[in-house]
């Protein structure tokens, strides 16, 4: 018993000789960790460059209570090369430490390199052995050399700066959508829809690269970026772009649920209102052989933020309801007229069509025809405090 | 004539040959009593044995009011306790009882008129008085200990159970110290098959020396190659009452305070008599706590050596920035820092027990400071693992079974080696393997990890969470003592 015992264990330790073990084993120390990736490349010398943003770990507190100093909190290493294949090891030419990609925040993407093909760039993404493609996607509008420069007040590593701040927009605004990271990328070109993935900028021409000097500087609109606008992308290539009035119009046709203040003109005053999507649903029915698109939009308003003028009655209620739900319409439409005209099928009309009749010949010239209604039912929930904001004697 | 020749021997060899059998000890003492000039009685002990003031008091003292030959048989006031044998047994046997009674704290009188021995129990047991445990202290309950007097030992538990069943079976073990062993328990509660199983692995030992109840421990546990305890050991008769109350049986060892109990489940090691003496919610929130402390003593070392050297992308990006830092300049592998603090803060633990009382504290704290501190300026190890340590370490006392807290000691290196080999898959194998081991490991007869398998629902009220008294049963046995006793 106690032989067959022993051999059993014998048996099972040496199966575990065939496992990988200890040699795979890696010291924190002995990792480069890569906080964002930038990715351009040029369409003329069809070179290509990536930018990896490594945090350095020393900077801030160290292990042994001192400060790092003036460190930089990050260190951008800029490799060029004709393929992803060839810098994936000519990288090892400037870096001393192992490529350790699990806790890259965002990737970026140049606007010419956008332009080109994103084929290559999703693929170089998914195959690093551990990456993850579960992380945003911006567009650079501007020189990412740049971006990928610039060191971010508040937070040390700016990638977590980027992920904050599109944590926060989608959920106070709707200037950005959920679907931005990588594998929404590839899920959805795959199914060729057209997607918007959020852009950012850089709003100095010469960044400081000195965090001493930076943490020195009030002006947090001096060195930084910022997200502005979205980059409209139709099989892997980006072919333009929406600026912020009409991301808020995307994204609410979309679905997305962000709170998102917004001025309006009602009667002749203006009024700051917050907008937040309670349902949104969308129908199709056939007009003789025109398919008829009806969209019916379920809101929540708030006038809280509003300083200018508040509904004090019933009456002023409803007619500012009313007449939110008709600029909320007529704007929507105005929107989708935009994106029709050029050509991209930003709400899914297309795939709407295609799951109500399979059998269609044409799907894609009875989208293109299809006519759309945008209703808007607006709730007015909450007034605010102030029902009279203070004027003094004006 | 031959019978007169006899003791006339008697009385001029029977000192020298007990001298002799004893090898001439220095607390050896005969006092003789002569009666108009003959000696008559001659009054052997071992000084070191005995009560002297019984035997001034009570037996020589006698002897002076009265005849031995007028009297009655001589009186021990608090022994109680004599046996009379004949000068005409036979003579080997007559010495050979007078040895073992000397040795045992009796005084031996040799009644030359009547031709008798009397062995007097006069015996004066050296022992502390009853103290609370160290090893098991607490706050509310009772803060008596059992002492390393059996007899003191079996009044502190029927104190607790006034009971005519309880049962104190004897038996003496050991070829040479003949050590006196007490099987406690219920008869009415206990299951027979139970005490037949302990009762026979009791008899079956074979042994030279029997100086602590380990000893017996070694010899009646159901398996030898197993971190964890088959059976637990207690100093405190309010725990002993306790599980002879459910059913349990209990083996004192005479010369020591830790008492045996059997049989014992993977749970029971988790629950204290202290729960019992605290409300039910906070007995619960305690058990939670020593729960938690198992887990993360036995796991938390090999969990850093497998996050840090295997799965990097497990660990928060924050952490893992700060723990990089950390590591900057440490020369060693993580496991090799792990093992290097873990050996030290058990060289240090040991070290503590060893060490003078008035010094041991004040120097293993400082040694645990200065040693953490200094090897993490002098860039040897990272901060990290001093926390890791130190976490391992208090929880490891947290358990309220010393012998278990020893097995999760023993589990926690064989797991920080796996980590270190082969990460986390090394830490699921050997989660897998020990659960395996558990599942087949019985204590006398009983699952070790009962009541998780086999379940046994009723059971479950006194494991994870303790109800309250009123909804636990009242006459309740645990599940798998009722299961025994059905089953006969």
């Amino acid at each position: 018993m106690t032989n067959r015992y022993a051999a059993g264990l014998f048996i099972l330790m040496m199966f575990t000789a065939l496992l990988t073990a200890c040699w795979d084993r890696t010291e924190m120390n002995e990792l480069a960790l890569v906080s964002m990736v930038g990715v351009d490349s040029d369409p003329e010398s069809n070179k290509i460059t990536v930018y990896y943003q490594i945090i350095n770990p020393l900077s801030g507190t160290s292990a042994k209570g001192t400060s790092g100093g003036e460190q930089a909190p990050v260190y951008t290493y800029e490799i060029s090369g004709s393929s992803f294949g060839e810098i994936k090891s000519t990288i090892y030419k400037m870096l001393p430490r192992k490529l350790f990609m699990a806790h890259c925040k965002v990737l970026l993407v140049s606007q010419r390199a956008a332009k080109q093909d994103m084929r290559d760039i999703v693929n170089f993404i998914e195959m690093q052995p551990n990456g993850r493609s579960s992380v945003p996607m911006l567009i650079v509008d501007g020189s990412i050399s740049q971006v990928m420069r610039t060191l971010t007040p508040l937070e040390r590593v700016p990638s977590d700066t980027i992920d904050s701040r599109l944590d926060l927009l989608i959920r106070n605004s709707l200037l950005v959508g959920k679907q931005i990271k990588v594998s929404d990328v590839i899920e959805r070109m795959e199914k060729s829809d057209t997607i918007v993935l959020p852009l950012i900028t850089g709003m100095t021409e010469a960044p400081s690269s000195n965090s001493g000097e930076r943490s020195a500087d009030i002006d947090a609109n001096q060195n930084n970026f910022i997200i502005r606008g979205g980059a409209v992308f139709r099989d892997y290539r980006m072919a333009g772009k929406l600026n912020d009035t009409q991301l808020v119009w995307y994204h609410l046709l979309n679905g997305d649920r962000g709170r998102h203040v917004r001025q309006f003109q009602v009667e002749g005053k203006q009024v700051s209102v917050e907008l937040r999507l309670v349902r949104i649903k969308r129908e199709v029915f056939w007009k003789s052989d025109q398919p008829v698109v009806r969209i019916r939009m379920d809101l929540e308003l708030s006038t809280a933020y509003t300083i200018e003028s508040v509904p004090k009655s019933r009456n002023e209620v409803e007619r500012l309801e009313n007449r939110l739900n008709q600029i909320i319409a007529d704007e929507s439409l105005a929107f989708y007229q935009m994106i029709r005209e050029r050509g991209w099928d930003l709400l899914s009309i297309n795939d709407l069509l295609r799951k109500q009749t399979p059998n269609h010949p044409d799907i894609d010239q009875a989208a293109k025809n299809a006519q759309i209604e945008i209703r808007a039912n607006t709730r007015l929930l909450r007034t605010g405090s102030m029902s009279q904001p203070y004027g003094g004697t004006r | 004539m031959a019978r007169k020749k006899q003791n006339q021997s008697i009385k001029n060899d029977f000192f020298g040959d007990i001298q002799s059998a004893l090898g001439l000890p220095p607390d050896l003492v005969c006092r003789s009593l002569f009666v108009q000039g003959e000696q008559t009685v001659q009054c052997v002990y071992l000084e070191s044995m005995v009560n002297k003031k019984t035997i001034d008091e009570y037996i020589l003292k006698s002897f002076t009011e009265n005849t031995f030959s007028e009297g009655e048989a001589p009186r021990s006031a608090e022994s109680g306790f004599l046996r009379e044998f004949s000068f005409s047994d036979p003579y080997e046997q007559l010495r050979e009882h007078a040895v073992k009674a000397l040795l045992a704290g009796h005084c031996a009188l040799t009644d030359f008129a009547r031709e008798r021995v009397c062995l007097i129990n006069v015996t004066e047991s050296k022992q502390r008085s009853i103290e609370e445990p160290k090893s098991e202290s607490t706050i509310r309950g009772p803060h008596e200990g059992f002492t390393e007097s059996i007899l003191t030992n079996v009044g502190l538990v029927r104190k607790r159970i006034p009971n005519p069943f309880l049962r104190f079976d004897k038996m003496n073990i050991g070829n040479q110290t003949g050590t006196t062993l007490l099987m406690v328990y219920m008869e009415n509660l206990a299951p027979e098959s139970l005490v037949r199983e302990v009762r026979g692995r009791l008899s079956a030992i074979r042994t030279d020396s029997v100086l602590e109840s380990a000893y017996v421990e070694e010899f009646i546990q159901d398996r030898i190659w197993s971190p964890f305890p088959t059976l637990t050991n207690t100093e405190r008769p309010d725990m002993v009452a306790a599980q002879l109350l459910d059913g349990k049986v209990a083996v004192m060892v005479d010369g020591t305070p830790s008492v045996l109990l059997a049989p014992m489940t993977f749970f029971e090691f988790f629950s204290s008599p202290e729960d019992y003496y605290q409300r039910a919610d906070i007995a619960t929130f305690i058990r939670w706590i020593r729960l938690i402390s198992f887990f993360t003593a036995v796991f938390v070392p090999s969990l850093y050596v497998a996050a840090t050297t295997f799965h990097q992308e497990l660990i928060p990006t924050q952490l893992l920035i700060s723990l990089s830092a950390q590591r900057e300049g440490v020369p060693f592998p993580a496991i090799f820092e792990v093992l290097l603090m873990e050996v030290v803060f058990e060289i240090i633990r040991e070290a503590g027990l060893r060490m003078p009382r008035a010094v041991g504290q004040a120097l293993s704290i400082v040694g645990a400071i200065v040693l953490g501190q200094a090897a993490v300026e002098a860039g040897l190890i990272s901060v990290a693992i001093v926390i890791v340590v130190a976490i391992t370490g208090i929880t490891n006392f947290v358990v309220p079974v010393y012998s278990f807290g020893m097995s999760q000691r023993l589990l926690r290196f064989s797991f920080v080696l796996l980590a270190g080999f082969m990460g986390l898959f090394g830490i699921l194998c050997g989660a897998l393997f020990l659960v395996v081991h558990l599942v087949s490991l019985k204590s006398f007869g009983v699952p070790y990890i009962t009541p998780a398998s086999p379940s046994i629902g009723t059971d479950w009220k006194d494991v994870l969470v303790r109800l309250p008294r009123p909804w636990l049963d009242p006459n309740g046995l645990p599940g798998y003592i009722r299961n025994m006793k059905r089953k006969r």
